[in-house]
């Protein structure tokens, strides 16, 4: 990983916007690590030094017990603030481009940070990233750190972004090693197979505590015996509908004959049997008073028409003997009238008696007299009066005119009347009487209840039948989850096993992987050291202890060093080369950023430092120094090395960071 | 005129028999269905036969088998003797034809049904 350029914007006492390129310049031929930052007290080093872990970790930055609301106050702090200006910066940013090459492919970040303060003492920030040029949408801040920890891995940063004080606080670790252990946990990654492991402790704890809550086995037995006896139960069900069915079908099957047998019986005549009998009755009425009707005309004048022969004959002699009587009477008449007329004539007028006019009236009246007598054969048969005569011409008139037509009208009228009754009584023949049918009927009656019943019996079962599967499917799925569970709990038994031996397995894999690092450390560090030390060959050996980290010097001879006996600077070269050794052994090609490193250093160590160390510490390294650790000489003697610097000065009056291109002075 | 001297008029044990069974199946009583079986007899050409040979049934009285039309039915039996010529007297006749009409109106039942 390179650094490219870091951008400060309103960010502590950088007023505005002021950007630093970091990138390693090229000059002569060779590549010149170092950039160099001069800045005396006050300036700005230590504030740009705390821009790159910050930009980087954020909170993390500032150490691992530090709360959001402080992380937030200290961002607050480090907006700018002018003292004379009118317009304070609403916000302040730190930008760092760098370029990482993963899987052989070289990328160029910027990573931006940006702050502003939000309501009350909140700090609204933000933080963006640029992969290529390309903004990376949505970036979650777990992912960046996630990133970032891949690179330079947080608790690995105090070996490469480092100061004076961290230098001393190793220096000054005399007996323990706790700073050291530290480290070289860290840097071996042990750390992580500690918390691992220990998260497997918890892990294990709570299977072991879900394992002991329930007893599975239990659960599963009663659940098999209840579906078993849920199964048996919608068997015995089923059996019991299919029995109803049956019973159904059996019953629909009497009703049926039943119906057809009442339709046989004429059950629908039946119900017409009150009115064919009131019919019979009215057709029985009838045909009485037609009957009476014929018989007034019997004992009437009907029988006389009968013989139409003799009716007619009688009559004929009827008329003849009434006529006869007539004419006798008129004759008698005529006879006395012509007698007392011509008598009367002769006697007063004899003269007429020979006239023709007498003549003529004797002639009348005997031409009359002659129409008028009756014939001569009519023999008088019964001598009737005219009223008794004309009352029996009336009755044989009657008889045959009136009488007659009645009666055969009466008959015919009989005659329908009685084809009606015979259909009627046929049909009353047909329609047997309720009381016959009636069992027949009683019998649907029941056989339509029983069937009501069954078919609510139905209804039941299936009812029963339907919650029963309902259960069953309950249980069913009890029973699958409490045999899933038990196939997890048996995973999980075997995952516990599996933790064991992970945890067995870490453990040893710590161990084997610390003694393989430390002997490289031991070598690493010896080298270092004694390519460091004034004294050249002082320490032969550095002995770490595995578990205690421990660290033992021998000198040349094998005598154990003790490393209080080690001067106040050695002790300060013994650290640098600890913790150049262990930025090797780290394997990590990342630059280094040292601040104030040279404080407590006599000359003779400072020059093994600019010299051996500083050229040679990594690819890219930035050192921030003051103008009495890395002087108008050491600068000399540096500058070869030198890619370029800048002074960072601190101006009181406007309260600001001024940036120069040079050091201190020009080399 | 030959007047009419018998008051009861008798029926052969036959022609009674079979006004019993007319009047129980038409019930018209066995004096009406004499009217029109004496009437039924007058018809036919032929002269009826002598009954008094025959058993004996009941007698009817001469007004009740009437009524009040005998003057027409003596008048038809007397234009019947005339014109048959017959030499058997009024009483005969009648007696004769009652009981041949009972047989008759027997034979025409369905005039009454």
């Amino acid at each position: 990983m390179l650094l490219k350029r870091i951008t400060l914007d309103n960010y502590g006492l950088y007023n505005g916007t002021v950007s630093f390129d970091l990138y390693p310049r090229e000059k002569y031929g060779k590549l010149r690590p170092v950039v160099l930052f001069g800045g005396n007290n006050g300036a700005g080093k230590t504030t740009l030094f705390d821009a790159f872990r910050v930009v980087l970790y954020g909170k993390s930055a500032l150490g691992d017990r530090v709360t959001e609301a402080e992380y937030k106050s200290f961002l607050k702090n480090r907006i700018h603030r002018s003292p004379q200006g009118l317009l304070q910066p609403q916000s302040a940013s730190i930008s760092l481009e760098f370029e990482h090459t993963s899987l052989g492919e070289k990328n160029t970040y910027i990573a931006t940070r940006q702050w502003m303060p939000g309501n009350g003492k909140g700090v609204i920030e933000r933080l963006s990233i640029t992969k290529n040029g390309t903004q990376l949408r949505g970036v979650n801040p777990d992912y960046w750190q996630g990133f970032v920890e891949e690179i330079i891995p947080e608790r690995l940063s105090s070996l490469f972004f480092f100061d004076g004080e961290k230098i001393k606080s190793i220096a000054d670790d005399i007996h323990g090693n706790a700073a050291l252990a530290e480290s070289v946990k860290t840097l071996l990654g042990l750390d992580i197979v500690e918390r691992l492991s220990s998260d497997l402790s918890i892990y294990k704890s709570r299977e072991t505590l879900k394992n002991a809550s329930k007893d599975l086995q239990q659960d599963i037995s009663k659940a098999e015996v209840k579906i078993s006896e849920l199964e048996q139960q919608i068997t015995i069900t089923r059996e019991e509908l299919a029995t109803n069915r049956t019973e159904q079908d059996g019953i629909r099957a009497e009703i049926a004959a039943l119906e057809l047998r009442l339709k046989r019986e004429g059950h629908i005549f039946s119900q017409q049997r009150d009115a064919l009998l009131d019919e019979k009755i009215k057709l029985a009425q009838q045909i009485e008073s037609i009957r009476r009707a014929v018989r007034e005309e019997c004992e009437g004048l009907y029988p006389f028409s009968f013989c139409p022969t003799i009716t007619a004959e009688l009559k004929e002699q009827l008329v003849e003997e009434q006529k006869s009587r007539k004419g006798t009477i008129l004759k008698d008449e005529l006879v006395s009238m012509r007698q007392t007329i011509l008598d009367t004539l002769a006697s007063s007028q004899s003269e007429l008696t020979s006239t023709p006019l007498f003549e003529s009236i004797k002639n009348a009246f005997n031409n009359r007299i002659i129409e008028v007598a009756p014939e001569p054969n009519i023999e008088e048969l019964f001598g009737f009066s005219d009223t008794a005569t004309s009352q029996i011409l009336h009755w044989i008139e009657l008889a045959n005119n009136q009488s007659r037509p009645k009666v055969a009208e009466l008959s015919d009228k009989q005659e329908e009347l009685t084809r009606r009754l015979q259909r009627v009584e046929q049909d009353l023949l047909r329609a047997p009487e309720e009381a016959a049918i009636q069992p027949l009927i009683e019998a649907v009656g029941s056989y339509n209840q029983r069937l009501g019943m069954v078919l609510q019996e139905q209804k039941k079962k299936e009812e029963e039948l339907r919650s029963l599967e309902y259960r069953l499917t309950l249980e069913q799925r009890k029973l699958k989850r409490a045999l899933e569970e038990s196939d997890s709990k048996a995973d999980e038994k075997r995952r516990i096993l599996l933790a064991n031996r992970i945890q067995e397995a870490m453990k040893d894999y710590a161990d084997r992987l610390t003694t393989a690092k430390i002997a490289q450390l031991r070598t690493t560090v010896a080298d270092r050291f004694n390519a460091l030390s004034r004294k050249g060959d002082l320490i032969r050996n550095i002995d770490i202890d595995p578990v205690t980290y421990a660290v033992t010097l021998a000198d040349r001879y094998g005598n154990v060093l003790p490393k209080e006996d080690l001067s106040a600077g050695e002790k300060q070269m013994y650290a640098v080369a600890m913790l150049w050794g262990l930025s090797i052994t780290s394997g990590r090609s990342l630059p280094i950023i040292i601040d104030t490193p040279l404080g407590r250093l006599d000359s003779e160590h400072r020059g093994k430092l600019i010299h051996s160390y500083f050229p040679c510490a990594a690819e890219q390294v930035i050192i921030l120094s003051t103008d009495t650790e890395i002087d108008k000489e050491w600068y000399a003697e540096l500058s070869p090395n030198v890619s370029h610097s800048y002074h960072l000065r601190y101006n009181a009056d406007e309260n600001r960071t001024q940036v120069s291109n040079e050091y201190f002075w020009r080399g | 005129m030959e007047e009419l001297t018998i008051q009861r008029i008798p029926f052969t044990k036959d022609a009674d028999n079979k006004l019993r069974s007319l009047k129980a199946r038409t019930g018209i009583t066995p004096n009406i269905l004499c009217r029109i079986g004496f009437c039924m007899s007058l018809e036919l050409p032929t002269e009826p036969n002598d009954v008094s040979e025959a058993e004996k049934g009941r007698e009817i009285n001469r007004f009740t088998l009437f009524g009040e039309y005998e003057s027409c039915f003596l008048a038809m039996l007397a234009i019947w003797k005339k014109k048959k010529g017959s030499t058997c007297s009024l009483d005969e006749l009648l007696i004769r034809h009652m009981n041949r009409g009972a047989t008759s109106i027997a034979q025409s039942i369905h005039l009454f049904k």
